[in-house]
């Protein structure tokens, strides 16, 4: 589209089109980030299992008095984070369509009285 | 990070779960009153959600050689209130306890103080102060959000400090260890939760400043 020569009203929804796209692809990178980055992350230790190791130095020999009835694997853990954030974008972009739909729907209004 | 499953002794996980409670409940009516009174504040509460869900799966490696995530609860709590947020923080803690066996069930109730009772609240007081000394809006809402952050991480070590006091230095020296431990991991983390939420934050200000106005009073007034 000619910016350009366009509209006004026109120019304004490309723009607001583009900011909800570049939204949109930030999100996304952030889950690829999230499923992809994670193997690096994975052969890191977590701050979690160093807390612990630090709980170890401090009481020697102390067990955890419950755990849980389902550790995930490495790869498990991966395409469940991953999935994780895919449900936060599936929510973002449920709350952006749907104020769109919102505010057309509260112009027409206002057009229409 | 969040207190794994079972390492809390019992009477303690019983405590942080007893001084939960109240801050939920609150929340939880809030929440139903935020409801009544502007039906539309459902959509930014499921966009704080998604963004909490979001930044929360990030696991990301640290320069301390560990890997960590941020918490993504200064947006929602600086758009929605921190009583509000308190419960939501809650929702995405047992999603993670019960599905990623992060977190846990156990320690639910630490978890929740430290991240999603503390995290908001700082979250907000920060932003209101930072407004109330007229600093730019931009730098009100990157601190809000990167020291919600620190806070929650703070919190958990001294939480891990009161439970497994140093034998030599007591709470003192364990809540060091701790701190020395979670600060050098957290600390660049927080920087990026900051400047993700400012991103954010200003997309909202810039494509529905009204619906963000109605929810968040001071967002109004805000210095530019």
């Amino acid at each position: 589209m000619n910016l350009g020569t366009s509209a006004p009203s026109e120019r304004c929804l490309s723009k607001r089109w583009r900011s909800y796209a570049v939204l949109i692809v930030l999100l996304s990178a952030i889950v690829a980030a999230a499923i992809f980055g994670q193997a690096r992350a994975d052969r890191l230790i977590g701050t979690d299992e160093r807390a612990e190791q630090v709980i170890q130095e401090l009481r020697p020999g102390y067990r955890r008095w419950f755990v849980p009835w389902f550790v995930p694997s490495r790869s498990t853990e991966r395409v469940l984070f991953g999935l994780q954030a895919s449900l936060g974008v599936a929510l973002i972009t449920y709350a952006i369509v749907s104020y769109r739909r919102f505010n057309a729907r509260r112009q027409r209004h206002a057009s229409s009285d | 990070m969040h207190i794994m499953e079972g390492v809390l002794p019992a009477t303690h996980a019983l405590g942080w779960t007893l001084a939960s409670l109240p801050p939920i409940a609150f929340g939880l009516r809030r929440m139903r009153q935020q409801f009544r009174e502007r039906p539309e504040s459902r959509l930014v509460l499921g966009a704080s959600a998604g963004f909490t869900f979001v930044l929360s799966a990030l696991k990301l490696p640290s320069i301390a050689g560990s890997s960590s995530h941020p918490t993504g609860i200064g947006l929602g709590a600086l758009l929605l209130g921190p009583a509000i947020m308190s419960v939501l923080g809650m929702v995405v803690l047992l999603f993670q306890a019960l599905l990623l066996a992060h977190g846990g069930i156990t320690t639910l109730g630490a978890n929740v103080f430290a991240m999603a009772i503390v995290g908001s609240y700082v979250a907000n007081g920060v932003y209101r102060a930072g407004v109330l000394m007229h600093l730019p809006f931009a730098l009100c809402v990157f601190a809000a959000a990167a020291l919600s952050d620190l806070a929650t991480y703070s919190v958990t070590a001294l939480q891990l400090a009161w439970a497994f006091p140093d034998p030599r230095s007591g709470t003192y020296g364990a809540a060091l260890k701790f701190l020395g431990l979670f600060g050098i991991s957290q600390i660049p983390l927080a920087l990026l939760e900051g400047a993700l939420t400012v991103v954010v934050m200003n997309l909202l200000r810039n494509h529905a400043f009204d619906l963000v106005a109605r929810l968040m009073p001071a967002f109004r007034s805000s210095p530019r």
